[in-house]
């Protein structure tokens, strides 16, 4: 059976050999799925906020899109990734509590900072499963690349 | 900021406020139900913020969350001072506003409107209560938002909350909750997560140990 590793917050674990990366009850929180098509050396990050300039000194930078998204790309390349092989799959980012103005956007923002940043990196997004108001499990194959999705009220898809 | 360094003694004095919070909180419910209902704190802790919902159970189990905000006035100033939820499984909190409401518990998985309100209107007290007794070491007068409520899996309704201090604090403050109503026990987490202020609120705590102590020579 194919080894399973969980990826907790703000964690990034980054894979040679084919396993199954698993985060578990995903909400406004965004996970980054990166592979290289090519050496199949695969990265699943959990990101909890998209920006760390607003964050105070000493505070785990892997919270953050900019500085987790710079983290795995830098570790991707030094293993012999290129970067035009690299595909990204994004989910997550759900709206946990629509009615409460306050807290309702983090996934949004997030999602938008994840694209925004891959972009920068030249990095495509071949799938997303995003939004919603649904929290999600997700289980990312590192051999084939294929990203199951479940949610508690609702069908199990993959992407 | 970070708060791993408490000593026992300012843990349990942190602990003893909390429970004075929770009493308030047995005596608002029971009036209101005309029922004998005992919330109380068994036990608390400190952890880091990404540890927080590991110690609450598994991370796709049901539950539901009741989250209330709280700003701090003081001097016409209005600031963040803390977010807190009362975290419950799907099935307990459902038990749990049914008995509030008066009604034969079903054992049913999901919340009807009623019970929702019910619940939000037991976060409210635990919050309002809980309040009352940290208020006066924390010098501000304390204003409440509407309770929110979502019922998801337990990581994933955490996220969002988790993600408002994210930028500047590292460590929560988690109660476990036990409700006694009429016999019957259901046990949940209160969780208070401060902005900047448990700092201030840590450092009156020191401050009156020191003059207890004071005064017990």
């Amino acid at each position: 059976m194919t080894k399973k590793i969980t990826v907790g917050m703000a964690e990034f674990k980054i894979i040679h050999n084919p396993c199954i990366l698993e985060v578990l009850g995903l909400g406004s929180c965004v996970a980054i799925c990166l592979r290289d098509e090519k050496t199949k050396i695969a990265a699943l990050a959990h990101i909890i906020l998209p920006d760390s300039k607003e964050a105070a000194q000493g505070i785990n930078p892997l919270r953050f899109v900019d500085k987790t998204v710079d983290a795995m790309v830098k570790s991707m390349l030094i293993l012999g990734c290129k970067t035009h092989d690299i595909k990204a799959k994004l989910c997550g980012g759900a709206e946990i509590f629509p009615n409460v103005p306050r807290i309702s956007d983090i996934g949004k923002k997030n999602v938008e900072a994840v694209r925004k940043k891959l972009r920068e990196k030249c990095i495509e997004i071949v799938a997303e499963d995003v939004g919603g108001t649904e929290g999600r499990s997700i289980w990312f194959d590192t051999e084939t690349g294929e990203v199951v999705v479940s949610r508690i009220h609702g069908p199990t898809t993959s992407i | 900021m970070k708060f791993k360094n408490l000593t026992p003694l300012e843990l349990d004095a942190l602990m003893e406020i909390s429970s004075i919070g929770a009493g308030h909180a047995s005596i608002a419910l029971s009036s209101l139900t005309d029922k004998k209902i005992e919330v109380s704190f068994p036990w608390m802790e400190v952890c880091p913020l990404e540890t927080v919902t590991s110690k609450m159970g598994r991370p796709e189990k049901e539950i539901t969350n009741i989250y209330l905000h709280i700003d701090g006035t003081s001097l016409d100033n209005q600031f963040e001072v803390c977010s807190l939820l009362l975290v419950l499984p799907v099935k307990d909190a459902a038990t749990l506003a049914k008995i509030l409401q008066g009604e034969e518990a079903t054992g049913a998985e999901e919340l009807s409107d009623m019970d929702r309100s019910t619940l939000m209107e037991i976060g409210n007290i635990l919050a309002g209560s809980y309040l009352s007794a940290i208020a006066e070491y924390l010098n501000l007068s304390l204003v409440e938002s509407l309770p929110a409520l979502a019922a998801d899996m337990l990581d994933s309704v955490m996220d969002p909350i988790i993600a408002q201090h994210a930028c500047d604090v590292e460590n929560a403050l988690l109660f476990n909750t036990r409700f006694l109503v009429e016999g019957l026990e259901i046990t949940g987490h209160f969780v208070v997560l401060f902005y900047s202020h448990m700092g201030v609120l840590i450092k009156n705590v020191r401050y009156l140990l020191e003059m207890e102590e004071k005064k017990d020579d």
